[in-house]
């Protein structure tokens, strides 16, 4: 998941990544995205240029490893 | 000690620290990032949790969220706490929690920004906990902090020269009287923010002609001092908390050098 905070300057981030991930999914260059959401510092901008999300990756074996694991909640692929 | 304000937008300020020294500069600096009472998740009691994520984690997460304080209600180390509640079971996969779905004991205080995502849930999982929030100082903790990018210069006295005065003059003859002065063909201005526009005309000849445009001097008694708001309080409270906080430790050491030379 996204952190909430910029490591470095502790500005609050979380709640940017839906749109920004959804705009650059789009075709928009990420730069500009970022200028449009305020994040003018350059700790805050790689931290949105270097996310990768990986939730859904992990949350496949996580699935297989849940105790109340049951077959109408199948692994989350 | 005078804050003139240059610019704001709701979530972040420029001002000028007027009347000030280098120690008082740094002294307001750390009583902006350390001293502000601000609240926070403290303590996270979970009953369930069957998500994908620890509970140490979520716990991470949730003290990270900016917390609206009521400065009137709660101070620090009062022993009052507000509880936010969370129980949800996910229908799909992918549900996410985000900070709003969070249940306050205490409508005022609530989280000051409701979009920031919390866990991602799966099918089925089910997350049910009890966020603790107190009062605390940025210096205990960051989650304690009420500003981010918070930072102080000096402040430049501009030297303009042939270029610079060309393109800059329009808005050097809008600055108020004893704010430049002309030295030869140069202008040398002493308050270059009291001018409307120019600080932008100086950046861009800056950047096209830096020899034109120099800084003469750094001036030891003024500075510029920048920074944003969590959200936790707005900018306005912050600066009086951090003013106050620093007033009340000059006062207690005040009080301290009278009492040791009234018993020595």
């Amino acid at each position: 998941m996204f952190p909430v905070r910029c490591f470095t300057c502790g500005k609050v981030i979380g709640d940017k990544w839906d749109e920004y991930a959804e705009r650059v999914a789009s075709g928009e260059p990420p730069g500009k995205v970022l200028d449009d959401l305020g994040i003018d510092r350059y700790c805050c901008r790689r931290m949105f240029l270097t996310h990768v999300d990986l939730t859904g990756e992990f949350s496949r074996f996580a699935a297989l490893a849940r105790i109340d694991a049951t077959p109408e909640s199948p692994p989350n692929v | 000690m005078r804050i003139k304000i240059v610019s704001h937008t709701p979530i972040s300020v420029k001002f000028v620290l007027e009347k000030a020294n280098p120690a008082l500069a740094n002294a307001f600096r750390r009583a902006l990032l350390g001293e502000v009472p601000v609240m926070a998740v403290d303590e996270v009691v979970f009953f369930t949790n069957t998500t994908h994520y620890f509970d140490e984690y979520v716990a991470h997460r949730l003290a990270m969220v900016p917390i609206r304080t009521d400065l009137r209600s709660y101070s620090v180390g009062d022993g009052k706490v507000v509880t936010l509640s969370l129980d949800r079971v996910a229908e799909e996969d992918g549900e996410i929690v985000y900070s709003g779905d969070l249940v306050s004991s205490d409508p005022v205080v609530i989280p000051a920004n409701e979009r920031i995502p919390i866990v991602k849930m799966h099918k089925g999982a089910r997350i049910k906990l009890e966020a603790i929030v107190r009062m605390g100082k940025g210096k205990w903790h960051s989650k304690w902090q009420a500003v981010s990018g918070l930072g102080y210069s000096y402040y430049p006295i501009y030297r303009l020269r042939g270029g610079a005065v060309r393109a800059c003059r329009k808005y050097v003859e809008r600055c108020p009287d004893g704010s430049f002065r002309k030295e030869g063909g140069d202008y040398v201005v002493e308050s270059y923010l009291d001018c409307p526009g120019l600080e932008d005309c100086i950046e861009v000849q800056r950047r096209r002609d830096p020899e034109s445009v120099e800084v003469e001097d750094w001036d030891g008694s003024r500075f510029i001092m920048s920074f944003e708001t969590t959200e936790a309080l707005t900018i306005g409270e912050i600066l009086v908390a951090a003013t106050d906080e620093l007033l009340k430790k000059f006062n207690s050491l005040k009080e301290k050098i009278s009492n040791a030379e009234g018993g020595g």
